[in-house]
């Protein structure tokens, strides 16, 4: 499910496997465990695409592009194309990846997650530009398309911005 | 491996499983509470992993969760998971106590919803035992409060490499007769855990 937002919605939620994309005004938000938010931003168009990938690798599983990294970035990209974002000038930020469970057990997904996303970032020549990923404790995740920046809350922590 | 859908059949005897689990955990907690708490299951269905977290019903806010893990040959996770309003007056049905309103959890509330999950987790698990004679051996419960549907995602992501789809089953608690509370049952075998039920299942 791919959804373009236009002028109904403040903060649209982004929920798993699902990539939106929004203009400035409007701001979309993630809440992360394992999971990684990938936001690919055009600052000056005031244009992003958020994505909230579940998996490292898709290995030709069906399901939503944005429930796979190296599925979701090329499918964003394209998203963004189509909205009449600019190659150049685009900025990726990401955020999550929390590893509350079985710190030294076989299956370590945040971190899998993470390492996916960027590989596939660099595979579309991009790269990131800040990114909040790993810990213990999940996330809520803010995207500005307008100043291409996220706000990141933790539960008992300050909030930072990225 | 990809596992494959799990037939009708398996859906409905794993309702009659989870219903039997269920009626257990709470004839446990109402004697655990006084008879102030109980809880029903509602329904099973199988669902696709990025839709699991919003059927549940989790929310995004802070809640507070006990965290139970199965360790050894069959593994798995067992989470309770309750808005922190609700978490509180739990608490107060427990400890015979008004709701704390303080922000930061006592330990004393922490102890009462570690041992509830200890006590809901254990009901479950007896069942699952009775039903495959296989020891089944919980980890000591964990205290956590975080934004609801983070955690409930870190429990079904593992579980997301190798299906499509869990199955949901939605789990109404309540308070006196008409109350229902914001809380949560979640329980995801791990692989070799679900092989075994289905195989139980199939075989009965």
């Amino acid at each position: 499910m791919i959804t373009l937002v236009e002028t109904d919605y403040k903060c649209e939620p982004v929920g798993m496997g699902v990539i939106s994309v929004v203009n400035h005004p409007h701001e979309m938000y993630s809440v992360l465990g394992s999971c990684i938010g990938v936001a690919i931003m055009d600052p000056r168009a005031k244009l992003g695409a958020f994505a909230h990938v579940v998996l490292p690798q898709s290995n030709g599983r069906g399901g939503l592009p944005g429930k796979f990294a190296d599925t979701a970035i090329p499918h964003m990209l394209e998203l963004l194309k189509e909205r009449g974002a600019s190659r150049r000038g685009l900025v990726v930020k990401i955020a999550g990846g929390a590893q509350m469970f079985a710190s030294s057990g076989p299956m370590q997904i945040g971190e899998s997650n993470a390492a996916a996303v960027r590989h596939a970032v660099r595979g579309a020549g991009l790269a990131i530009h800040a990114e909040d990923v790993g810990g213990t404790e999940g996330r809520k995740v803010t995207v500005d398309c307008a100043t291409a920046q996220l706000t990141i809350c933790r539960v008992g922590q300050p909030e930072i911005v990225i | 491996m990809n596992h494959p859908a799990a037939a009708p059949a398996t859906a409905l005897s794993l309702q009659k499983l989870f219903g039997l689990a269920t009626a257990t955990a709470s004839r446990a907690i109402e004697c655990w509470t006084n008879g102030t708490v109980s809880l029903a299951m509602e329904d099973l269905h199988e669902a696709p992993l990025e839709e699991a977290v919003a059927q549940l019903g989790v929310s995004e806010e802070r809640a507070v969760m006990i965290l139970l893990g199965i360790d050894g040959e069959l593994t798995g996770d067992f989470v309770l998971c309750f808005g922190e309003r609700d978490g509180r007056l739990l608490c107060s049905a427990v400890i015979g106590m008004e709701p704390n309103e303080d922000e930061a959890w006592s330990e004393l509330d922490k102890s009462a919803l570690l041992e509830t999950g200890n006590i809901l987790g254990s009901a479950y698990l007896n069942e699952l035992t009775a039903l495959l004679q296989r020891q089944l051996v919980p980890t000591p419960p964990q205290f956590v409060l975080d934004f609801g549907s983070s955690v409930v995602e870190q429990v079904l992501l593992p579980h997301g490499m190798l299906s499509d789809s869990v199955f949901v089953a939605r789990t109404a608690f309540r308070h006196g007769v008409d109350r229902r509370l914001d809380a949560q049952v979640l329980f995801v075998p791990g692989p070799a855990l679900r092989d075994v039920m289905e195989v139980t299942i199939a075989g009965r």
